[in-house]
């Protein structure tokens, strides 16, 4: 029989624990003495002895929208990554001025303005900061022309790489059921090799209902929803 | 439910930029180097030989510019002085140096030094050039001396030494690029990504292996194909010497590429804004406050910090706190504020964080709530010029009363490693390790150690050296032999803040493996200070090599171990990552002298560094290798896994352990812990204060 199909894995790795954690795997301490390591290594263990539940990236159904929809009053958006597979909704957990952050119930945030993208985390290379430039009042009027953004973001040293782009804003057609007017951006990096196009679906009042922007060098495009404002 | 967002650590992939690397190691072609350069901080690990060669090599682009090696080589069917059975083992450090970038036109070239400390069998200097003159295709050309001279010279500049100077563990300046020169080159040609030809014409004869050896030289010309993988290590086969098969694997890392870039921990709170005319509400003062201090203590719990005491007056609240989980100091500042925007009231508006490390107060960290709640979306360097980073003494709130005494334990296993020793090169010990501490106040803290080996084989190293010093670190096998159980360390040390800008430790007990008695450090470090000054005495008896409670008599069969030691030390960073050390003092075994060190250090808490230390041991007295010198890694557990800790593994690999320029290993010196919850760490780790 092989180990995966234990029907109560956890607690078998329990007993083998608390039977006697000096087994080279399965360090173990308390008051903080124990090393990172050995947690780390007794985790891993874990899940592959457990055989991983999280196998793989899943993919949210319109029923669970509604479920979740139906559960709470709070903003709800729809955000997908396509290049990594996965998409979560997300809720409304805080607002400070104009901007809202949106989190996942596993501790993941991503933060709007508008709908537009200032940052997220807990993703993993997430943006940690974005100046948008005169972007919110463009798409809120509705107006195209030339802007200036900066995204931030960390390098693999934990430093902060700031990534400066200038961008063409254009008012596209207008159409479709909400009645949406489509805006482009379309920004080439300065001093760099990164671009990126972001489209957003405005509305009459100058709201964002959906729109696809670039999340930086992990994670690519994101198609973002507002489901509920 | 919702589905969370998968993050997957995206694999680093060097391939492009990483030239290919020799059987030395070094960016090369077969035996020969080349003038290509890796990018900045590749750290590279290199297994490969032909014939009856095998060199294991670790080498790092310290600059852009600058790179070191260091090789521990095997040669078989070998007849040295110091060959055992015909092997002969040695290790050997190189240093390259890039004159002249290559351009439109011109090459790349690049001075190298080989095998520059050391015996010298391997010494050789080299002037060579490579320039890519079609793509894929690079051709190179070079000078060499010493072993790369000893072909068909075409020139003799100066006289080589033959002679070593020393015990063989001093620059060989007096031979460099003197004697016999000749001319090697070579061409390659990778038609794509992963596979790369390469054809040379080496300079060097293998003298030395021929006339002590079995080495045949068949045929000056060697030939290559290299393999790489996507994640840019290398695979090579060589026909080499006219008449042998060569192998290569070398694997490339970087300190500057994180598994997760920023690290893949969960999100911190949001920070909570207050409403507009809340600040006015003084509502709350006089009443019972220990709500605030169970919300705060909740919120600051969830993100792994320990609130130790908070201090709550009307316009300002002080968190004395302690953090056990984020390797950058910065991230626990930036969750501990963010907790505090959630939770305090609104009529507070300046933050001060007071986080603590064995009891002092290493900082005070201030903040005004309105910056912080008008900053959280913006770049980071906003708020931190918005901070103000003080001295903690003084500023730290009474811990609660529930914080003090503490205990804490682990069991773990264990493995300790000896290297470089002739009779096996490699040996080790596996065990269990049981650790313990109490703390009956924050900054007293009696702890110890306890090991029980389960098997190895450090016991059995038999080397004896004709030792003019006393024997302090070189018996090492007995301790190792005879310590079953062993009581690694069992102290009592006591932490403190004698004065502004000041910190210091005592420690009395079993101090270490070989050592039991006092230690006494203070340290002058100023919150903003890229200067650290510190003083250390230790005044130690040698333990019994049971490692339990006995003492020994300090006589040993070469002389007295003097009671006291001790060191002056400086420590300064240089910024643009390079930090320095410099320690002047008596070292173990009585000698007097100077350690310096110089490390490459990373934001992420990665270091690369080496240390040489000289002491007033003559040369001849110390033995082989002249004086200590070595190489020390730090890889940190959080940017190895993307998780955040602040656990890091330290490495150093000394050429030889010898008993001159020996410190003592006191656990729990200042300078460490100190350095990274001041400047300028704060500010170089700061990019974490909102992650």
């Amino acid at each position: 029989m092989s180990v995966t199909s234990d029907p109560r894995p956890f607690r078998r790795l329990g007993a083998l624990a608390a039977l006697g954690c000096s087994l080279l795997l399965a360090a173990c301490s308390s008051g903080g003495e124990g090393s990172d390591i050995t947690k780390y290594v007794r985790e891993f263990a874990a899940q592959k002895i457990g055989g991983s539940s999280a196998g793989g990236p899943q993919r949210i159904t319109p029923q669970q929208i509604q479920q979740v929809a139906a559960k709470s009053k709070q903003p709800l958006v729809l955000i997908d990554f396509p290049e990594k597979k996965s998409n979560a909704l997300i809720i409304e957990i805080a607002r400070n001025g104009a901007v809202q952050t949106y989190a996942t119930s596993a501790r993941q945030t991503v933060a709007l303005e508008n709908g537009l993208a200032r940052g997220s985390r807990g993703l993993g290379g997430d943006l940690m900061s974005a100046d948008l430039g005169r972007l919110p009042h463009m798409i809120a009027q509705r107006r195209g022309g030339i802007n200036h953004r900066e995204m931030r973001f960390l390098n693999g040293e934990d430093i902060t790489v700031r990534f400066h782009f200038s961008c063409k804003v254009e008012v596209g057609p207008t159409g479709g059921n909400p009645r949406t007017t489509t805006m482009t951006e379309d920004c080439t990096q300065i001093n760099g090799l990164a671009s990126f196009t972001n489209t957003y679906q405005v509305n009459g009042a100058g709201r964002v209902l959906k729109s696809e922007q670039w999340f930086g060098p992990s994670h690519g495009q994101a198609v973002i929803q507002q489901i509920r404002f | 439910m919702l589905a969370g967002l998968v993050a997957l650590p995206s694999a680093a992939v060097f391939a492009e930029s990483v030239p290919s690397y020799n059987m030395y190691g070094v960016p090369g072609l077969i035996d020969m180097p080349t003038a290509n350069v890796a990018p900045d901080a590749t750290l590279s690990a290199t297994l490969g030989g032909a014939g009856n060669q095998a060199r294991a090599t670790l080498s790092f682009q310290f600059a852009p510019r600058l790179s070191g090696s260091f090789r521990y080589s095997r040669i078989s069917d070998f007849d040295a002085r110091d060959s055992v059975d015909g092997v002969f083992y040695d290790r050997s450090f190189d240093l390259r140096f890039q004159l002249l970038e290559e351009g439109d036109y011109l090459p790349s070239v690049v001075v190298g030094l080989q095998d520059f400390i050391g015996t010298g069998l391997y010494g050789g200097e080299y002037l060579v050039a490579t320039k890519e003159v079609l793509p894929g295709f690079e051709m190179t050309g070079g000078i060499g001396w010493g072993r790369l001279g000893s072909r068909a010279p075409f020139a003799e500049i100066g006289t080589r030494k033959a002679e070593k100077l020393g015990e063989g563990g001093l620059p060989t300046y007096d031979r460099w690029f003197r004697g016999d020169a000749a001319a090697f080159g070579g061409l390659s040609y990778a038609p794509n990504d992963r596979l790369r030809f390469s054809a040379e014409y080496s300079s060097d004869s293998y003298t030395r292996e021929r006339a002590d050896g079995g080495h045949e030289d068949d045929s000056p010309w060697n030939f290559g194909v290299d393999y790489r993988f996507r994640n840019g290590a290398q695979l090579s086969l060589y026909h080499a010497y006219g008449n042998s098969v060569g192998f290569q694997l070398t694997m490339h890392t970087n300190p500057r590429r994180a598994a997760v870039p920023g690290g893949a921990e969960t999100a911190p709170v949001p920070v909570a804004p207050r409403a507009r005319g809340a600040a006015r509400d003084l509502g709350w003062v006089g009443t019972d406050t220990s709500g605030y201090r169970q919300s705060l203590n909740t919120a600051m719990t969830n993100d792994g910090l320990v609130l130790e005491g908070l201090t709550l007056e009307p316009q300002t609240a002080t968190v004395r706190m302690r953090n056990p989980r984020y390797g950058q100091v910065p991230q626990a500042i930036g969750r501990t504020a963010r907790a505090m925007t959630r939770v305090l009231p609104a009529s507070i508006e300046t933050f001060v964080i007071v986080p603590m490390v064995e009891g002092m107060a290493l900082s005070a960290v201030t903040f005004r709530r309105s910056d912080l709640e008008a900053l959280e979306h913006e770049d980071n360097a906003e708020i931190l010029a918005r901070t103000r980073i003080t001295d903690g003494f003084g500023r730290a709130p009474s811990a609660f009363d529930d914080q003090y005494p503490k205990f804490g334990w682990a069991l773990s296993p264990y493995m300790q490693l000896s290297v470089f020793d002739p009779e096996s090169p490699l040996r080790a010990d596996f065990g269990v390790r049981a650790r313990a501490s109490y703390r009956p106040m924050a900054n007293l803290v009696i702890s110890g150690s306890v090991t029980k080996k389960l098997t190895g084989n450090l016991d059995k190293i038999d080397r004896q050296d004709d030792d003019a010093l006393p024997l302090v670190r070189t018996e090492k096998a007995r301790y190792s032999a005879e310590g079953d159980p062993a009581i690694e360390r069992l102290t009592l040390a006591h932490y403190g803040r004698p004065a502004r800008d000041f910190y210091s430790r005592v420690t009395v007990g079993y101090l270490e493996s070989m050592y039991a008695g006092v230690s006494g450090e203070v340290l002058w470090k100023p919150v903003d200070s890229r200067l650290a000054l510190g003083a250390e005495v230790n005044y130690v008896k040698p333990r019994d090599f049971d490692q339990l409670f006995g003492l020994r008599s300090s006589e040993t069969r070469t002389g007295r171990i003097p009671d006291v030691n001790g060191h002056l030390s400086a420590y300064y960073d240089f910024g643009k990552g390079y930090h320095g050390q410099l320690d002047v003092g008596r070292f173990l075994a009585g000698d007097y002298g100077a350690k310096v060190t110089v490390d490459r250090e990373f934001a992420n808490g990665w270091r690369i560094g080496a240390y040489a230390t000289v002491t007033d041991v003559p040369f001849e007295d110390f033995g082989e290798g002249s004086f200590d010198k070595g190489i020390r890694i730090t890889i940190p557990f959080g940017a190895v896994t993307g998780q955040p800790s602040t656990d890091r593994s330290n490495f150093v690999i000394q050429s030889l352990t010898r008993d001159g320029g020996a410190r003592l290993n006191v656990d729990g010196r200042l300078y460490e812990q100190v350095r990274s919850y001041h400047q300028p760490e704060m500010a170089k780790t700061w990019g974490k204060f909102w992650r």
